[in-house]
């Protein structure tokens, strides 16, 4: 490791849209991306993350800082979780789930990827193509076929909000 | 209207971050509805591996290991989920899409209830998972004589060939029934099988278990890999000790036995090491100070880590009745009390 002094050593991330973040290494290698990178002594000067913007990049800092001032407690962890996600929508659900794939953060994938399957639970479909940008390549008779096929499971679904 | 912005939808999800978000769905009927989105949803969902991965993330969750199923024979709604969630139950109703003959439950296993119909000698057997609403219809064995008694019944999921097994096990011989191949094929064994308690057979852990009793208590396994019954050793302090009454349930896929010790008022469990089949058995926990001679099985139905380990529930005319420990004796109904 690079830090030999007390001092706490500090690392530059860099967004793809060149906005640059200071970050305790002790938080930033909850990623193990950022983790090899200071690992193989490429963490010297500023550390580029080419798949993450700014904004996001500032969100999973912050993240970053607050669970590991936490202790070792789960249920603590897990409740910082659950506030830190509870104000997001689901385009910055779907940034983060990105960034924590491209940054290999596994408690941070788990909490959003968690995050995004309960927001979509009672959504229609029309809802999720939109939301997850998929083209409907089911031709009419095809996609009513499919449907028919487990018709209940369009029961209860909540109206679409966002139109 | 105020003019919005043009929001695109330029959001691309790999598919593997798909699938890791899809396999979070707590609910299958949301999985079922998304196929529908596009073809290679539908694809991934429908997928046995997928679905696999599915039902041990939701086996494995805390919510989950606590709902099950029961009868009220006496009510138009013969089936009903049942939660047990902040120390109480919670009730949920079914949609009943199979047909009303069919309402004696004889086994479970991964979600799919192995139902019959009322008369004691049927032949009629249906598979019905009440989650996916889908439903088997089918015979017992063709050349068995209607009136030769099953002892045990069992229903296993073999992942290797992904097909649902039921197996129906007599004095001598037992018939497995390949859902797949939709045909039975009968073998003979060596062990002597007697019902013993249950004739509900518990899958987990890659197996279907039973306790049988004819001079002796075993436990007995069916193996979907070979198609073979075989015993399984109890815990050593057992053997020997004929006066205990011996069950076996699963939590959080593992396989439990319990001794319920009526002299000493106390129930010893064991968990079975997975996937190992010699000196498998591990003392996990013993409940002291429980009712003495009740007359109602105790059957551990689930697991909650801040209890006391394992809950208990009697099972009382069909009914469950949630038991925690000497503790709890106060909360039971009247009627249940001694």
């Amino acid at each position: 490791m690079a830090a030999e002094t007390g001092t706490p050593t500090t690392l530059t991330l860099k967004s793809n849209d060149d906005e640059l973040f200071s970050v305790a290494e002790s938080a930033a290698i909850l990623s193990v991306t950022i983790r090899n990178m200071v690992e193989d002594g490429c963490a010297g000067g500023v550390i580029p993350l080419d798949n993450v913007d700014g904004k996001t990049l500032a969100s999973v800092i912050t993240y970053m800082n607050g669970i590991s001032a936490i202790p070792a407690d789960e249920e603590k962890k897990k409740s910082y979780r659950d506030k830190f996600l509870s104000d997001k929508d689901f385009e910055t659900l779907a940034d983060m789930v990105l960034a924590a794939n491209y940054l290999n953060m596994s408690c941070l994938m788990d909490a959003v990827s968690a995050k995004i399957a309960q927001v979509m639970e009672k959504k229609s479909v029309g809802w999720v193509r939109r939301k997850f940008g998929i083209e409907n390549d089911y031709t009419p008779e095809e996609e009513a076929a499919v449907k028919e096929e487990h018709k209940w499971t369009f029961e209860g679904v909540e109206t679409d909000d966002d139109n | 209207m105020a003019i919005e912005l043009e929001k695109t939808p330029s959001l691309y999800l790999p598919f593997d971050v798909v699938e890791i978000i899809l396999l979070k769905l707590p609910s299958v009927k949301s999985l079922l509805r998304f196929k529908t989105v596009c073809k290679s949803w539908n694809t991934m969902i429908s997928d046995h591996v997928f679905v696999r991965k599915h039902l041990e993330k939701s086996k494995n969750s805390p919510n989950n290991n606590n709902l099950f199923l029961s009868t009220y024979k006496s009510s138009i709604q013969r089936f009903s989920w049942f939660k047990f969630e902040g120390q109480r139950f919670h009730a949920e109703r079914v949609e009943e899409n199979i047909h009303y003959i069919y309402d004696v439950i004889l086994c479970e296993c991964n979600g799919v209830l192995l139902l019959k119909e009322p008369r004691r000698y049927t032949r009629k057997y249906a598979l019905w998972n009440p989650t996916t609403r889908n439903v088997m219809y089918f015979e017992g064995p063709p050349t068995f004589r209607r009136d030769e008694l099953v002892h045990d019944y069992g229903v296993c999921y073999d992942a290797i060939t992904d097909d649902f097994k039921v197996v129906f096990v007599y004095e001598m011989k037992y018939a497995i029934y390949s859902c797949n191949n939709r045909s039975w094929k009968e073998k003979k064994t060596r062990l002597e099988i007697a019902n013993y308690g249950s004739h509900a057979g518990i899958f987990v852990d890659e197996a279907i278990y039973w306790v049988s009793k004819t001079g002796q208590i075993l436990v007995v396994y069916f193996d979907p890999t070979t198609d073979e019954l075989k015993t399984l050793q109890k815990p050593e302090v057992l053997n020997g000790d004929e006066t205990s009454t011996i069950r076996i349930s699963s939590l959080r896929g593992s396989l439990y036995l319990y001794c319920d010790d009526r002299d000493e008022n106390t129930v010893r469990i064991w968990i079975k090491e997975k996937g190992v089949f010699e000196n498998c058995w591990n003392e996990y926990i013993t409940i002291e100070n429980l009712m003495s001679r009740s007359k109602w099985w105790l059957q551990p139905l689930c697991f909650k880590k801040k209890i006391y380990g394992i809950v208990f529930f009697f099972f009382y005319h069909l009914q469950f009745v949630p038991f925690r420990n000497s503790v709890s004796v106060n909360n039971c109904p009247k009627h249940l009390r001694q």
